[in-house]
């Protein structure tokens, strides 16, 4: 039973991690202008975030370190302080199209001012991060995003060809510089390091020891498959709803909207709260994120397990990336345009953060009998190849499109 | 006591290593010999006692769960670091201050470290990558872009109006998003109103910009009276028609 309940770690990963602001935008814009060619973008994603995510957690598992105590340890205090700062500023941005992201379904829903909505996310994230304990945080944002599973319905209940799906699994290259930026996009918002930050942080909290390796593998392969399947039904819904219409999704709400023309008021409610918990999760694990870096590269006491005053200046952090994130969407910057931001900008930091779980995880003196296999090895070499890919590609492609534009 | 203990059991984890190097100076060539330690205070010596030969990228002799984790080691580490006081702002403090590298005169090179030099040139790289993107479309290209935006724009339109006429949405989705691409709309009319035309596009551009106040219009209609069927489908015709003779447009440029 405790087992059961702890594969809820995974599910907040899934739908609150992976799922999240970065997913619900770029994914529907990739099958907007696309149709079903980035399904592959996504597969390659998913695996590369299962790959690293498995071995940040088996890290945790054995040695009872976290990521960025990984980071700072392996690579000494200048480039893990690079990391430190672009992970944070990253974070912050993350967190704050979060939050707005939060406020705009909750507008979408009770329509009231977004200012008051703000606050109203806000206040609701911080008061239940404050009180809540972290297994509860868990369930109620893990189990209430899965509204979002009616997208899952609804791709299947719109007909797709699935000859042209099954062609979109298969990577294709085409002569279009909008289409890569779109590539970087969806594998980057799949892969994001904050995911990673939370969930072997996540795992202390939890208090894995090396018996919940197994339960670590089972946990990431699951969460984040599920998470994949998630992002896969909102391209399949944006291409067979947005795309012959010509539709740009630029909002939130048009995201909603492809669930409302598959089930009417009941599809539009069900997405919407999936979204609000799914974001509201996502702005959780930011905050969390942001306040394990600084806390675990510091040397401070941290973790949701432990009580505030056993670790002041960790509640202290996780308060004051709150307030800033509040205080940039509160200036009107648009939540989706911040998103395309921080999905670029992360995926640039992305081999800063997984070079050093990588060498933890293949160094059999550190790690024991539960180092990585020869099989984990190729796929995490493989897959640190293709972030520096990405790392290298992200900027000059914002650029040469401007921003996704064009 | 319980720290003493854990600190004195530890077989130099952590970045306790790092103080062998001793205080003040580092080798320029080792990856992780840029730290600069103040001497470690006489409680950490036994947890920095670190004999462990160290490979390039560092070698940390504590295997498995026999590991120091971070709260375990902290007051070690604090001790280490000089960090008893300061925290991160030592760190930080300690990592943009001038390295001085080894057989160099005291203050003779006074070089950014290598943290802050990133840091910098990060920060400059987002900026200029932010603005660049940000801005710099050419005119053409940009009346393209936001015909294709009007044209997304009536065609989302036409779509909420078609939910609401079969009852298959809510009229706070409605108001909330219906205003959003309304407002949309009209954004997109100054826009064009306001950038320079490029020569040969003015007829085309002055149907746009009618287009778009027409469409942001009959948005408006239908998300303040939604109850009104009838002129929910009038308003879900005329917004099917101006997306396809927008798109026409965009395409003609």
């Amino acid at each position: 039973m405790k087992k059961v309940l702890q594969l809820a770690l995974g599910i907040l990963a899934a739908i609150g991690g992976f799922v999240d602001i970065g997913e619900l935008v770029f994914n529907v814009q990739a099958g907007a202008s696309f149709r079903f060619s980035l399904l592959w973008a996504v597969v390659v994603g998913v695996i590369g975030i299962v790959v690293y995510a498995e071995m940040s957690g088996r890290v945790a598992a054995v040695s009872g370190r976290p990521v960025f105590d990984v980071v700072r340890m392996r690579m000494g205090l200048n480039v893990g302080l690079v990391t430190l700062v672009s992970s944070l500023l990253i974070n912050l941005i993350t967190l704050a199209a979060e939050v707005g992201g939060a406020a705009i379904v909750l507008q979408l829903l009770l329509n009231f001012k977004i200012a008051t909505m703000i606050v109203l996310a806000t206040s609701a994230l911080v008061l239940i991060v404050y009180f809540v304990p972290f297994d509860g945080i868990e369930r109620i944002f893990g189990y209430m995003g899965c509204g979002l599973l009616i997208y899952l319905v609804a791709a299947i209940h719109f007909k797709p060809d699935w000859h042209h799906v099954a062609q979109g699994f298969v990577p294709s290259w085409h002569s279009s510089a909008l289409y890569d930026y779109f590539v970087v996009g969806v594998i980057g918002s799949a892969i994001a390091p904050y995911e990673v930050y939370f969930y072997s942080s996540g795992g202390i909290e939890d208090r894995w020891t090396a018996k919940d390796v197994n339960f670590n593998r089972i946990n990431t392969v699951l969460g984040f498959v599920l998470g994949g399947v998630l992002s896969i039904a909102l391209i399949m819904v944006s291409a067979e709803v947005f795309a012959p219409l010509h539709i740009s999704p630029g909002y939130l709400g048009t995201t909603a909207l492809g669930a409302e023309r598959a089930y009417g008021q009941i599809g539009l409610l069900l997405a919407l709260l999936g979204m609000l918990f799914a974001v509201g999760g996502a702005a959780v694990e930011c905050a969390f994120s942001g306040a394990y870096s600084v806390s675990q590269f510091a040397g401070w006491e941290w973790g949701k397990y432990r009580r505030k005053r056993d670790a002041p200046r960790f509640t202290l952090t996780w308060m004051i990336f709150f307030a800033l994130a509040f205080g940039v969407v509160e200036s009107g910057v648009d939540p989706v345009q911040l998103t395309e931001y921080a999905v670029i900008f992360s995926a640039v930091a992305l081999p800063l953060t997984y070079f050093p779980i990588l060498l933890i995880a293949r160094d059999r003196t550190y790690m024991g009998e539960h180092v990585n296999s020869v099989m984990s090895n190729i796929v995490g070499w493989l897959y640190f190849v293709i972030l520096l890919l990405i790392s290298a590609a992200a900027i000059p492609l914002m650029i040469i499109t401007h921003g996704g534009a064009s | 006591v319980k720290a003493t203990t854990s600190m004195s059991t530890a077989s130099g984890a952590g970045l306790c290593g790092r103080a062998k190097q001793g205080p003040g100076v580092a080798s320029p060539s080792a990856s992780n010999a840029v730290w600069r330690p103040l001497p470690p205070s006489p409680a950490c010596r036994p947890a920095c006692r670190d004999e462990t030969p160290r490979r390039p990228w560092g070698r940390y002799p504590s295997v498995g769960r026999d590991a120091v984790r971070p709260t375990d080691a902290r007051p070690a580490r604090l001790a280490c670091l000089g960090m008893t006081t300061g925290g991160l702002a030592t760190v930080a403090r300690s990592a943009v201050a001038p390295v001085r590298w080894n057989g160099t005169r005291r203050g003779q090179l006074g070089m950014l470290s290598v943290a802050r030099r990133s840091i910098i040139a990060g920060c400059v790289l987002v900026a200029l990558a932010t603005c660049v993107a940000g801005c710099g479309l050419d005119h053409r290209l940009q009346v393209r872009v936001g015909l294709e935006q009007l044209t997304s724009i009536s065609a989302e339109a036409a779509l909420m109006a078609d939910d609401l006429m079969r009852g298959r949405t809510t009229t706070t989705f409605i108001r909330v998003h219906g205003n959003e691409l309304s407002a949309q709309a009209e954004h997109e009319a100054e826009k064009l109103n306001d950038d320079s035309i490029p020569r040969g596009l003015e007829g085309r551009v002055q149907v746009a910009i009618k287009l778009a106040s027409d469409i942001s219009g009959a948005i408006g209609d239908f998300v303040t009276a939604p109850q009104d069927r009838a002129g929910v489908r009038q308003d879900r015709a005329k917004l099917r028609g101006w997306s396809a003779q927008v798109n026409r447009l965009a395409e003609s440029i």
